[in-house]
């Protein structure tokens, strides 16, 4: 029996678990055990990978036996519009987790949801902050599952109190290597926009989803928080850093054709990634009680991040912000080292 | 090069057998009419003839700058003697005597004065200053280089925006439209912009004029145009703003906001300077009678933002001497409109053309009245609601007031 | 070889050179507060920022970074101030050796013309009592 707090990371098929569970393990004091049906996508070493559905029948007594104390449940099929197997899915999945949790007691728990859950509105105020009505888009598939899970997890709260249920909200997600619904967006050569409408995003780089996860789950976290990098941009401006020109569409027509690709049912390459009115409402959010509260402040700002995506930016590039030199001073410091160790070299051989 | 002697006002070319052109000067020239003053002149400067570009270098001396200026002064004498009553301008010097030669009997008196006034006007001593044309290009330059630049991070993406979604760069580059909007073509006059203050938070109580839709730009315009500190406005506009397509995003990089009382609480303590209209957009069918009553208040949320963060509100009232081109009335086509309810009422439909969305040229006055200080105010017996209803009366009578007493005002100076 | 020393220097032979000329001959800054004129002047070596501010009534010269925005913004160094004060550098040289840039709605600034006029005629003298002029 060792005193190593034991976390439950589900969903280490997916990116996102893989990737948090591969964030904690790197913690001394964390023992993770990653559930999952698949392997994870990523190669962990040394990661305790246990094989079980999440829906299995027997998974409290599973957690009772490991004594599991924190749920970090990141497993989310993601569907662009609304089908009821994936959401069925999800949503019992988390029920599940939730019930076990319950069952077992176990300290805290870990849900990763987005800021798309507020919805895109014309009302919308300036400043979303945590306490407000959540009302996603029914009709879209990701908010519409999200806001079964925020509804779960705030029933859940309200009737443990001892165990802390901390919701993420992240905004836009991007990275050179996550596959998120803001991503496909921008992987569109020309990303279809609506013309004239130019809202205000908010982004935050996976790097920082990935410790936001790993910073709950460390420091106990609970309530929703919205998680967001600093810097908000227009759209458009978003657009121009990544140098891809946008292709605007009119929105009535724009909204005329996703009715059509839903009635025929196209696959999801026919569809757009983001729901068009993320595209023209704002759905900014405050991200102060994140500051103040959680206490956790992302590294990687909007630009930065959306550079990254780019591939005209690394986040190694910060760290050594003050060690990189000019060319011509980085040749001559090479020249006076080669000649140090010339000199030096002469005067051991030459004693 | 001269054999023969020459008159004063001989043309100083050279035929081409090589003698000297025998033909009156020009008036303000040195050659004839035949011979060009491009660049093949050939002049005389102490015996040596100069041609082309040597002209150039030799006109930077200042001491042939001197002479030439001399010379045009010989000849506003010449003028002036052969124009008895023409009184020089002050630069010449009038005690030169010359001597009188034939007058000119090519052109008539008074088109070479003009002329002479013109050109002498011209030659002042700085613009023969190679440094002047330098400073005047080195600015051109520079401002292209400005634009340019601007152009540039502007399609890199390399702008800021705060946190609101305000664009100054686009508020700056469409400043000339807007100067352009309150200077020539509504003529605003302002009244009052003392109360407001340089830095601290003020909520702005604005009647509207017969055009709803221009009256937060004649604000914004009139602020950066008048105020000592160059305050921005923060309008708060209404909930159908951000479904109309680029009307949007403009307000949104104007720095405008939705009209909710969380927003302008949240820009009253940045201390910001924020303005409402709570008249709303639909103003039903004015006749000229009615046009200069203040609506009844739709939303008195400004007084809730003013009491939660104590600051004061200023009632503001516009008045413009047009009415809307166009009166709505027809019942049919409202319903027909009604289909597409945000545009519609923001443009002002129905009506059989476009209402009052087109800004019709006219005299606007903007007058700010006597700052109302809500927490000041002795409210105790009342509930929240009649505070906040009692307050926003406060503020409407004092509009009204300011209309009334600006129209009195303007029919005694009239009548 | 700054003639000022140090900023607080400029400022006070600045100030002193705005305040007599706006107490004497108001009228100078008449086209000034006619062209609603808001101008920031970023001096360097030693630095001092000043803003004329042709909204107030009376005009007024502002000092330090004030949080207002202005309308033209002019960079130079406090010694082409002097000059230019003292009217041995003429404003156009000043832009072609580029000693002098100027930012924003550049045309207003033909207003200062005449208040730049009478600050050449009072300045040898504010410099002078100041103990700085040779």
């Amino acid at each position: 029996m060792n005193s190593m707090k034991v976390v439950l990371v589900t969903g280490i098929s997916s990116y996102w678990g893989a990737r948090a569970a591969a964030r904690l393990h790197l913690e001394p004091d964390l023992h993770v055990i990653g559930l999952d049906q698949n392997p994870p996508c990523i190669d962990i070493e040394g990661l305790d990978y246990v094989d079980v559905g999440i829906e299995n029948p027997l998974l409290s007594d599973f957690l009772m036996a490991e004594g599991v104390e924190v749920i970090c449940h990141l497993r989310f099929l993601e569907s662009v519009e609304h089908n009821v197997g994936i959401s069925a899915e999800n949503v019992n999945e988390t029920k599940a987790i939730l019930e076990a949790g319950r069952q077992v007691g176990v300290r805290q728990i870990v849900l990763k949801s987005s800021t798309a859950v507020y919805g895109a509105h014309a009302d919308n105020p300036a400043l979303l902050t945590e306490d407000m009505l959540l009302r996603g888009s029914h009709s879209y598939g990701y908010t519409h599952d999200w806001l079964e899970v925020e509804a779960m997890a705030e029933a859940f709260r309200d009737e443990e109190s001892e165990t802390s249920v901390a919701v993420l909200r992240f905004a836009n997600i991007v990275g050179s290597l996550a596959d998120t619904p803001f991503t496909r967006f921008l992987n569109q050569p020309n990303p279809a926009i609506l013309l004239g409408f130019d809202p205000v995003m908010q982004l935050i780089h996976e790097q920082d989803v990935v410790e936001a996860i790993a910073y709950a789950v460390l420091n106990g976290a609970d309530g929703p928080f919205n998680i967001a990098a600093e810097g908000i941009m227009p759209l458009t401006r978003m657009l121009r850093l990544i140098r891809r020109l946008p292709m605007p569409i009119i929105h009535p027509l724009a909204y005329r054709s996703l009715i059509q690709a839903r009635k025929r049912k196209c696959g999801r390459s026919h569809q757009p990634p983001l729901d068009w009115d993320y595209l023209r409402f704002p759905w900014v959010t405050d991200t102060s009680k994140m500051h103040s509260e959680l206490g956790f402040s992302p590294t990687i700002s909007s630009e930065e991040a959306l550079l990254e995506y780019a591939g005209r930016w690394s986040p190694d590039l910060k760290e050594s912000e003050e060690d990189v030199l000019p060319p011509a001073e980085a040749h001559m410091r090479e020249i006076m080292q080669q000649r140090e160790k010339l000199r030096t070299g002469k005067v051991d051989t030459g004693e | 090069m001269t054999e023969e002697p020459t008159r004063n006002n001989q043309c100083k070319a050279l035929t081409k057998s090589g003698t000297r052109c025998k033909n009156h000067a020009r008036i303000g020239s040195d050659f004839c009419r035949i011979h060009p003053t491009s660049n093949e002149i050939e002049i005389e400067i102490d015996g040596d003839s100069l041609r082309g570009s040597d002209v150039d270098e030799a006109m930077s001396d200042p001491e042939l700058q001197r002479q030439l200026i001399q010379e045009l002064d010989d000849l506003m004498v010449r003028v002036r003697k052969v124009i008895p009553d023409y009184t020089p301008p002050p630069y010449t010097s009038p005690e030169m005597g010359i001597t009188q030669d034939e007058p000119s009997e090519e052109e008539t008196p008074s088109s070479p004065l003009s002329l002479l006034d013109r050109v002498r006007g011209v030659f002042r001593e700085d613009l023969l200053d190679r440094e002047t044309w330098k400073g005047l290009w080195y600015m051109a330059s520079n401002t292209l280089e400005y634009q340019s630049d601007l152009l540039k991070r502007r399609i890199s993406g390399d702008y800021e925006i705060d946190e609101w979604g305000l664009d100054w760069e686009l508020i700056e580059t469409t400043r000339p439209f807007l100067d352009f909007l309150y200077n020539y073509f509504w003529r605003v006059q302002c009244a009052g912009m003392e109360k407001i203050p340089d830095y601290e938070r003020t909520v702005l109580v604005c009647n509207h004029t017969d055009q709803p839709p221009w009256d937060p730009i004649l604000l914004m315009a009139a602020f950066l145009n008048e105020h000592p500190a160059q305050r921005l406005v923060r309008n708060l506009y209404s909930a159908e703003i951000p479904a109309l397509p680029f009307l949007s995003s403009l307000a949104v990089k104007t720095g405008q906001a939705l009209n909710s009382v969380d927003n302008g609480v949240r820009l009253l303590e940045q201390e910001e300077l924020v303005s409402v209209f709570p008249e709303g957009y639909s103003l039903k069918g004015r006749n000229s009678q009615e046009r200069l009553k203040v609506s009844r208040f739709k939303d008195t949320g400004f007084v809730q933002m003013a009491m939660e963060t104590s600051s004061p509100i200023v009632p503001v009232s516009f008045i413009s001497s047009a009415d809307t081109l166009f009166h709505r009335s027809r019942q049919a086509a409202r319903k027909r409109a009604a289909q597409f309810p945000a545009m519609a009422n923001f443009l002002q439909l129905p009506s059989r053309r476009m209402g009052s969305m087109l800004p019709v040229p006219s005299k606007v006055v903007i007058e700010f009245g006597e700052p109302i200080w809500p927490s000041e105010l002795d409210m105790g017996q009342y509930t929240e609601l009649e505070i906040y209803s009692r307050v926003a009366d406060m503020a409407r009578t004092s509009i009204q007031d300011m209309i009334t007493n600006r129209l009195e005002q303007e029919e005694m100076g009239s009548g | 070889m700054a003639v000022f020393e140090s900023s607080e220097q400029f400022q006070t032979c600045a100030k002193i050179l705005f305040d007599r000329l706006l107490s004497q001959n108001p009228e100078a800054a008449g086209p000034v507060e006619k062209a609603k004129l808001l101008m920031q002047f970023r001096c360097s070596e030693p630095s001092v920022t000043f803003l004329i501010n042709g909204r107030r009534r009376p005009a007024t010269v502002e000092f330090g970074d004030v949080r207002i925005r202005p309308e033209i913004f002019a960079e130079l160094s406090t010694d082409t101030l002097n000059q230019i004060l003292l009217g041995t550098l003429t404003l156009s040289k000043a832009l072609s050796s580029n000693a002098l840039r100027v930012h924003g709605s550049v045309w207003k600034v033909t207003s200062l013309a005449d208040l730049f006029q009478e600050c050449q005629t009072l300045y040898p003298e504010v410099l002078r009592e100041q103990g700085l002029l040779s």
